[in-house]
C-alpha cells in the first residue's frame, strides 16, 4: 500500500492518457504514420490541411499508446508503437480524404490503420481508397441479384417474343408487296 | 534507450554527412520484429541538416506488408553496395558502422585533411607569438 502511494502519478500524464483513451474510443479510423523530421510550424500546417477534410493529426507518446493498447482488443495494435509516430484520426473512417492529404504530404510515411475495428497494412489502406463509393457497389450488387429473376423471364417470354417479331415482319412484307402492286397497277 | 546511448548517437549525428553515399533504400514491415532501427535511421537520415551535406543523395523507403526483414540498402558514390540487416542491430551500431565507411570513401577526405594540417599550423604559430 505504502508502495503504491510512492508511485506518485503525474495529473498531465494521466490527462493527457485519457485524451488517448478518447481518441481510441471516438475514433473510427485510426491511420498510424511514421512522421519524418518535421518543425512545428509544418506540422501546424499538415494538420490543418486534415482539419479541413474533417480529419485531425495527433501525437501520443508510444509509452502511453502501449499502456493504453495492451489489456483490450487493440493489443494488436503494440508493433507500431516504435519510433517516433503521428496518428491520422476521424470519427468518420474517411479514408479516401485521408490518402489524399497523405499523398500531398512527403513527410508523413503511411505505415498501416485501424479502420472500423479492422486492422490493415498500408497496402490494405490504399485498396480500399481505390474502390469505387459504396452507392455504386450497392448498385451493382442490386443488378447481380436480380439477373437471375430477369433471365428467367426472358426465357419464359421468348417464344412469344420471336412469335411477336416475326408476325411484325410479315406484315411490313405484305404491306410493301401490296404497295408494289399498286404502282405497277398505275403503271 | 538509456541516456548516454542517445547522447552517442547525438555527437555521431553532429559530424555524420552523406558526401559518401548516392543512395539510401530502406525497407520495413511495420508489423514485423526489431524495426525500431531502422525506423530511427529513416528518422535521422532524414534531418535537413544531414540532406544537407549532399543534395544529390536519394532516398526511398518501402513499407512491406510480407514479414520482410527490416534492411538498409546503400549505394556509395564509388559504386561499392552495401546492405544492413537490421533486425538485431542498433542504431548505434548502424551509425558507427556508415561513420567508418564514409571516413574511408570521403570524396573531399584529402581536402579535410589539408584544412586539419593548415589549422593546427596556424594553432602553433599563433602560440609562437
Amino acid at each position: 500500500m505504502l508502495n503504491e502511494k510512492l508511485k506518485s502519478t503525474n495529473p498531465y500524464e494521466e490527462f493527457i492518457y485519457k485524451q488517448c483513451q478518447k481518441m481510441f474510443q471516438e475514433s473510427k479510423m485510426i491511420l498510424v504514420c511514421q512522421k519524418l523530421p518535421i518543425g512545428p510550424g509544418l506540422q501546424r500546417k499538415i494538420r490543418n490541411n486534415f482539419l479541413r477534410e474533417g480529419l485531425d493529426l495527433q501525437f501520443f507518446s508510444n509509452l502511453l499508446m502501449r499502456r493504453a493498447c495492451h489489456d483490450n482488443q487493440y493489443v494488436n495494435m503494440m508493433p507500431w508503437f516504435v519510433g517516433q509516430n503521428l496518428y491520422v484520426t476521424g470519427k468518420e473512417p474517411n479514408i479516401v480524404a485521408a490518402t489524399k492529404v497523405l499523398r500531398k504530404t512527403p513527410q508523413l510515411i503511411l505505415l498501416g490503420g485501424l479502420v472500423e475495428d479492422c486492422l490493415l497494412t498500408q497496402d490494405g489502406v490504399m485498396n480500399i481508397a481505390k474502390l469505387p463509393p459504396i452507392e455504386n457497389l450497392l448498385g451493382e450488387f442490386v443488378i447481380i441479384l436480380n439477373l437471375a429473376a430477369w433471365k428467367t423471364l426472358s426465357l419464359l417470354g421468348s417464344h412469344q417474343h420471336t412469335l411477336a417479331v416475326n408476325l411484325d415482319q410479315y406484315i411490313r412484307q405484305c404491306q410493301e408487296e401490296a404497295a408494289g402492286k399498286k404502282t405497277e397497277d398505275q403503271a | 534507450m538509456s541516456l548516454k546511448i542517445k547522447q552517442a548517437i547525438g555527437t555521431l549525428l553532429q559530424t555524420f554527412h552523406l558526401r559518401a553515399i548516392k543512395n539510401f533504400k530502406f525497407s520495413f514491415d511495420p508489423y514485423g520484429n526489431n524495426t525500431r532501427s531502422v525506423r530511427d535511421m529513416v528518422f535521422h537520415m532524414h534531418s535537413p541538416r544531414i540532406l544537407q551535406t549532399n543534395q544529390n543523395c536519394s532516398m526511398k523507403v518501402n513499407v512491406m506488408s510480407d514479414k520482410s526483414e527490416p534492411r538498409i540498402d546503400i549505394t556509395f558514390v564509388d559504386g561499392h553496395k552495401v546492405l544492413f540487416k537490421t533486425e538485431n542491430l542498433t542504431t548505434l551500431d548502424i551509425l558507427q558502422r556508415l561513420k567508418t565507411f564514409n571516413a574511408e570513401k570521403d570524396p573531399k577526405k584529402d581536402e579535410n585533411a589539408a584544412e586539419a594540417v593548415a589549422a593546427t599550423k596556424k594553432g602553433k604559430i599563433a602560440r609562437k607569438k
